[in-house]
């Protein structure tokens, strides 16, 4: 087991986000700002590695007729977890992630992750590509909320970015800018890949 | 008819096992959540009244509110959770107003609305820039009241009123920019609810 080229697997050539485009819901949803992206990444991550890790550990058990409706329970179970065990410790958190968290629900990296990897590799397998996909995910959001918080808000984190005089276009915090800025950042990413290929 | 009863049986215990662990979990965090609400709640109505030296709690007609008293017992004002539908969840806010129905201070308590948008109903505005960081420079401290609910404060409810670009009368409250059904929830669960105290109260 490569440790390293399954985290890396992850994070580029197989990105949740500009690889294998799943999760576009929960994506265009919450990268209206980089802190967001961050809260929604990293609640994700830790759903995505616990559910990994206990679906390849009761992979066996499950007859494959019925593995859809007993991993989404395995799945909605660990979201809930994060729901109360944040809303008693530590409120003030849970209060701005308050939308994102019932969101990873319907995130299909989770299932697509517990389909084509999870119940099919073993447990430690499992929990390094929950954690290789998480952070891909993460960087991902992090990329897309930068880019419209900068030229939608004219902040980063929340700091101003450009003096006064830069007016923010708006559009990019809204619904179609997140299209606009998934489509021209995927398409980028695309055109990088492809030239990669052409020169190999 | 054999893989009927297996595939029931094995979704059946995934699904106990599932129910069993987060009950029990809830259990063990409910009071936690509950405290924290109640406690946040208080700090809130607090806030909205401008500090107070005594608050009773009055339920009357299915209406609750808080009646708040100044140090030689007059009366300072009320205080009120407010609860409005707006874009994606229901807001809630802590409203505290005078005998007249001025609004002292408003603070929102509870929010889900649309990240960027609806939730900038809690945004501060800021004059720290990124580069601020490494050069270490030193800006004047901002207002930390957000911006939207400070424009609520010192305005009588029946003024009240949202527009998308102000013209300088008075109770004018500016709504936020993609975000109109937000910002219009929060005023007009507020005029609601303070009429209908003043109307409780015998005031209006």
């Amino acid at each position: 087991m490569n440790v390293f080229k399954i985290i890396k697997n992850g994070i580029l050539d197989e990105n949740p986000t500009f690889r294998i485009v799943l999760g576009m819901c929960p994506t265009l949803a919450v990268t209206s700002s980089a802190g967001n992206a961050i809260g929604m990444g990293l609640a994700a991550t830790f759903v995505l590695v616990m559910s990994n890790v206990i679906i390849s550990l009761i992979k066996n058990v499950i007859p494959s007729k019925i593995r859809i409706p007993a991993y989404i329970v395995v799945i909605a179970t660990f979201v809930t977890i994060v729901q109360f065990v944040m809303a008693g410790f530590v409120p003030e958190l849970y209060k701005t992630l308050g939308i994102f968290i019932p969101l990873i629900v319907v995130n299909c990296i989770i299932m697509g992750r517990a389909e084509a990897f999870a119940c099919k590799n073993n447990v430690g397998a499992s929990f390094f590509d929950g954690i290789g996909m998480g952070i891909g995910f993460t960087l991902a959001l992090i990329l897309i909320g930068g880019v419209r918080e900068i030229l939608g808000a004219n902040k980063f984190f929340g700091f101003l970015v450009f003096p006064e005089a830069y007016k923010p276009m708006l559009f990019f915090v809204l619904a179609p800018g997140g299209f606009f800025t998934m489509g021209v950042l995927l398409g980028i990413f695309n055109a990088m890949s492809l030239k990669k290929k052409k020169e190999g | 008819m054999k893989d009927i009863i297996r595939f029931t049986v094995t979704l059946l215990v995934v699904c106990l096992l599932s129910s069993g662990s987060l009950s029990l979990l809830y259990n063990g965090v409910k009071d936690r959540i509950e405290k924290g609400k109640i406690l946040a709640q208080e700090e809130a109505l607090n806030y909205a009244l401008d500090g107070s030296a005594k608050i009773d709690k009055i339920e009357r007609e299915g209406l609750e509110y808080f009646k708040a008293f100044n140090e030689d017992g007059t009366l300072k004002g009320f205080a009120v959770i407010c609860s409005g539908k707006g874009f994606s969840s229901t807001i809630k806010t802590a409203c505290g107003f005078g005998a007249s129905g001025t609004i002292i201070r408003i603070r929102v308590i509870e929010q889900q609305e649309t990240p960027g948008l609806g939730s900038n109903l809690k945004e501060v505005r800021t004059n720290k820039f990124l580069w601020d960081i490494f050069t270490g420079k030193k800006r004047p401290e901002v207002d930390p009241t957000p911006y939207f609910q400070r424009q609520f404060f010192g305005i009588n409810y029946n003024d009240l009123k949202i527009v998308k670009t102000p013209s300088q009368a008075s109770g004018e409250i500016q709504a936020l920019t993609g975000a109109t059904i937000s910002s219009k929830a929060v005023m007009e669960s507020i005029r609601a609810k303070i009429g209908e105290v003043l109307k409780a109260e015998g005031l209006k």
